[in-house]
């Protein structure tokens, strides 16, 4: 592709986040959601106008992958408050993994009986569990902010999304390894390779990280701390998942949280620049996803798969509230246990956003049933943006306070 | 085969080894990456000198500073060295607590010759198991409260107030208070439904902010004073002017203790320090003081009686002579003399250190002024400050005291360390903090058995050393059976030392 081209297309997606930013300021809508409909309107004027973007799904994979995930991880792991985080660990922990793994595999018993297609095997339904496993609540934590939650339940649920985005994207790369070779390796090998990609995107994330604090002091100003760390959220993910083959996902979270760490002390010399930075990366970043998702939706979907949107949407408010309780009922007798209240704002608050739409624009074409999976996770996340998302206040309003 | 095998050993000995040298050359370089973050990072910092000038080696000095303080409690102290409160005192409390065996073996390790050291009086004689009796009930505000209080506890807790202490400290409390049949002091923070859980008869202080009884503009409310006083465990009540930890400035408790209930309770924002005034803005004189006491007295018809650290002490003379132009009905009922070397709160360090007279001063000056006044029948003692051992309580007793109360020593029963944190709301033992997570560690059950220990030990061990002395229970104690170690080593009778105050002529018929 030539740079021009590239430049036209950054351009006009970024021109069309801009047009959500004015719906949602104008109409009063949420954001994410106003950016969609501006991918929407995006979509059908682009015939009349006469310009080929060149967005398809095929190539789209590549740039959500590479280029935006990294900073949405990123900035989410580096706003994560240390020790809020620790406090709530055990119960995060348990929903990132048991949570994810016990959702991931009813959404795939529930879609994959209840569709009964032979055009939509296991590891199709496996891969919708996955994708749709991983919880986007940046509606939800505006709406915590509003309502004044304790700051217990906003990290909660901040630190559980962020960690089950983490184990979702790895679980869906390892699926999606098995879904492309198609080769049956043995079930020990996945394993071997689920572990080694989590790990090693790990230690690559702890060491760009250490490197990364390293340059920053040395450089000691405050516009290259800001470079090295937006270099290090590109970096530690390309290195990872391009270079090594290990998780960049994982690579990117850690590199964060590393860094973070490590710069703590230095806070007011070297990082007073990075929040802002994050804010309108972050911003901007998940204003392209919804206009991407804009872009790509089509109204035949609906009509085509409303079936398995439909088995879908209850799959997955279903398996993610039989996951919550269960792990719930798990941190029962620990020292901080999720109180039923907060389970309800778990289930209800745990929407399917940015993450699950990158994961399922990454889908390779050429796997037969990606049409099927990617109108049902629209669905999914339409649904979840549209009434759990509007709904979301009066459920936290009213059992915010329970703590057990 | 065999040689085949030995191959096969080889290579794989030989790949262990690629391996481990792999493994090394990479933690080899992970470490020069993390010496080399730490040089960087102490260079840009620009709070600690030392690790600017020394950049790595420089942070062993803040790590041995952090860990010394653990070395010392551990390795390096004495049995005796220790303060506030000496391994030995503290042993002696735990044991008690756990109700384990409190005997020591092969000698004292007290040294017994330095000035100021107490030792009692053993008698010919001692009195016979079967002829000791157990202390006697004592009768509070007789004949001029309309609900005098009558108990034979001879000692009791002082004043912690909740939020200083954490709801499972004062659970424990209050549930081994009623065990062992002794008062708890609420402290300054006002009433909560922890102090009456247990049941224990219950001194409520009015503090100078008067938590838990102000009024809109933050005065004495009748009201509020009527509502605390329907509760039949509220037995006495106390007007603080001034603690321990810090005469001259009200009771601090720091923000970060201030937390949902605490601020309920109080009536306070939460998160901001709690800062009492220094002083009641109602109480000037000797008078106003007297006023108060029978104000709060009439509204409740509870005993009541002041605390205070004494200082300068032309106030006394002031207030016994007030007493006898009023009449003896407007006298306080009781006087908590607290000492002047800090209790358990936050207090600004020059306050705790040098602000006051300590108990060995003010308790014997307190109880010859009253006998002087001849009014020791009409008020009584309570003695408190770091008596938290039978030889000390013993101590008090000689000098005068009717009771005596301790916060540290029941907060050592509660399992405290003496981590010196209470301030910070980071204590380990869960006693005060509100931190959840230390909290749990705290189980009030348990802790209230080894309250009720504590003190029914405490009182064992003091009806021992009275009975030693000859007495038949330990308020017949006097100064006649102690000494004390003067500057030259000997022990010098306890009568000699603070001669037993002669009543006025003048006051002598109002003494019957």
């Amino acid at each position: 592709m030539i740079i021009p081209e590239i430049v036209g297309q950054i351009l006009f997606l970024t021109s069309l986040g801009l047009l959500g930013l004015v719906i949602s300021r104008l109409a009063k809508l949420e954001m994410t959601l106003s950016c969609l409909i501006a991918g929407v309107i995006g979509a059908y004027c682009l015939p009349f106008l006469g310009i080929d973007t060149g967005i398809r799904a095929s190539n789209i994979k590549d740039l959500v992958f590479f280029v935006i995930l990294p900073i949405l991880i990123f900035e989410a792991a580096w706003h994560i408050q240390p020790a809020l985080l620790k406090r709530w660990l055990l119960p995060i922990f348990l929903l990132a993994t048991i949570g994810v793994l016990l959702t991931c595999a009813l959404i795939a018993v529930g879609s994959y009986y209840s569709i009964a297609h032979e055009g939509f095997p296991w590891i199709a339904a496996l891969l919708t569990g996955a994708i749709l496993s991983a919880t986007d609540p940046v509606a939800v934590v505006a709406t915590l902010k509003q309502l004044n939650a304790p700051d217990d339940l906003t990290t909660l649920i901040e630190g559980e999304s962020l960690f089950n985005d983490a184990t979702a994207v790895v679980l869906f790369t390892v699926l999606l390894a098995v879904a492309t070779t198609q080769q049956g390796g043995t079930d020990q090998s996945y394993i071997i390779l689920f572990v080694s990609v989590f790990f090693g995107g790990i230690v690559v994330g702890v060491i760009a990280g250490l490197v990364a604090a390293i340059l920053s002091l040395l450089l000691a100003s405050r516009s290259s701390a800001t470079i090295v760390l937006v270099f290090l959220a590109f970096g530690s993910f390309y290195i990872a998942e391009h270079l090594l083959h290990v998780s960049g996902i994982m690579a990117a979270m850690s590199a964060a949280i590393t860094a973070k760490l490590l710069l703590r002390e230095h806070e007011t010399q070297l990082l007073c620049d990075i929040g802002p930075t994050w804010d309108w990366l972050g911003r901007l970043f998940t204003l392209l996803i919804f206009v991407l998702m804009g872009l790509v939706i089509q109204f035949q979907m609906f009509l085509d798969q409303w079936l398995a949107i439909l088995i879908a949407i209850a799959a997955a408010l279903g398996a993610r509230a039989i996951s919550v309780f269960v792990v719930s009922l798990s941190t029962r007798f620990s020292v901080r246990p999720v109180s039923f209240g907060w389970q309800l704002i778990l289930t209800w608050g745990g929407l399917r956003g940015a993450i699950a739409i990158v994961l399922v624009l990454s889908l390779p074409v050429s796997l037969p049933y990606w049409w099927t999976i990617q109108s049902m996770v629209f669905g999914v996340v339409l649904f979840s943006l549209l009434v759990q998302g509007l709904t979301a206040g009066p459920v936290i309003q009213k059992y915010k306070g329970q703590q057990l | 085969m065999n040689n085949f095998n030995m191959d096969a050993l080889k290579s794989l000995a030989l790949s262990i080894l690629e391996l481990s040298t792999l493994l090394f050359v990479f933690l080899l370089g992970v470490a020069v990456l993390v010496v080399l973050y730490l040089y960087l990072s102490d260079v840009a910092q620009t709070k600690q000198a030392i690790r600017r000038n020394y950049p790595v080696v420089g942070r062993f000095r803040y790590f041995f500073e952090r860990m010394g303080e653990f070395f010392r409690q551990y390795f390096f102290a004495m049995d005796r060295e220790e303060l506030p409160f000496n391994r030995a005192q503290r042993s002696w409390a735990y044991r008690a607590a756990k109700n384990i065996d409190s005997t020591v073996a092969f000698g004292s390790t007290r040294a017994l010759d330095k000035p100021g050291d107490v030792m009692f009086m053993s008698h010919l004689f001692p009195t016979l198991t079967e002829c000791a009796i157990a202390p006697q009930d004592i009768s509070i505000g007789k004949g001029f409260a309309a609900t005098p209080y009558t108990t034979d506890s001879l000692f009791n807790i002082s004043g912690m107030s909740f939020g200083a202490l954490s709801v499972p400290a004062v659970r424990a409390l209050s549930n081994g208070a009623k065990k062992a049949g002794i008062w708890m002091n609420t402290g300054e923070g006002g009433l909560s439904p922890y102090h009456l859980e247990g049941g224990c008869d219950i001194v409520f202080q009015i503090g100078t902010a008067k938590y838990g009884v102000r009024d809109e503009q933050g005065l004495l409310s009748d009201e509020k004073l009527q509502k605390i006083a329907t509760h039949v465990q509220v037995r006495m009540f106390e007007i603080k002017m001034s603690q321990g930890a810090k005469p001259g400035k009200g009771g601090i408790l720091p923000g970060v203790k201030v937390t949902k209930i605490i601020s309920d309770i109080r009536g306070i924002p939460v998160g901001s320090d709690s800062i009492s005034p220094n002083g009641h803005p109602e109480v000037r004189s000797v008078d106003d003081l007297l006023d108060m006491i029978v104000r709060v007295r009439r509204v409740t018809g509870k005993p009541c009686g002041f605390k205070t650290v004494i200082g300068s002490s032309g106030w006394i003379d002031d207030l016994c002579q007030a007493i006898h132009r009023r009449g003896l009905a407007d006298a306080p009922d009781f006087i908590t003399i607290d000492s002047a070397d800090g209790g358990t709160g936050a207090a600004p360090q020059s306050l705790l250190d040098f602000m006051g007279l300590p108990l060995r001063r003010s308790l014997p000056m307190m109880v010859d002024k009253l006998n002087e006044y001849g009014l020791r029948d009409r008020i009584k003692i309570i003695s408190s400050g770091k008596l938290v051992n039978p030889s000390e309580v013993v101590w008090a007793l000689c000098m005068g005291a009717d009771f005596i109360t301790s916060a540290r020593g029941f907060m050592f029963a509660l399992g405290c360390i003496q981590a010196l944190q209470c301030n910070k709301n980071t204590c380990p033992t869960g006693i005060t903090t509100h931190n959840p997570d230390l909290q749990r560690g705290l189980d009030p059950t348990d802790k209230a058995e080894r309250v009720s220990n504590y003190a029914r030990n405490m009182v064992y061990e003091v009806g021992t050393l009275a009975h030693s002395c000859g007495v038949r229970e330990p308020r017949q104690l006097n100064r006649s059976h102690a000494q004390i170690v003067d500057e030259k080593g000997l022990p010098v009778p306890m009568c000699d030392m603070y001669p037993d105050a002669e009543t006025r002529k003048e006051y002598r018929v109002a003494s019957v």
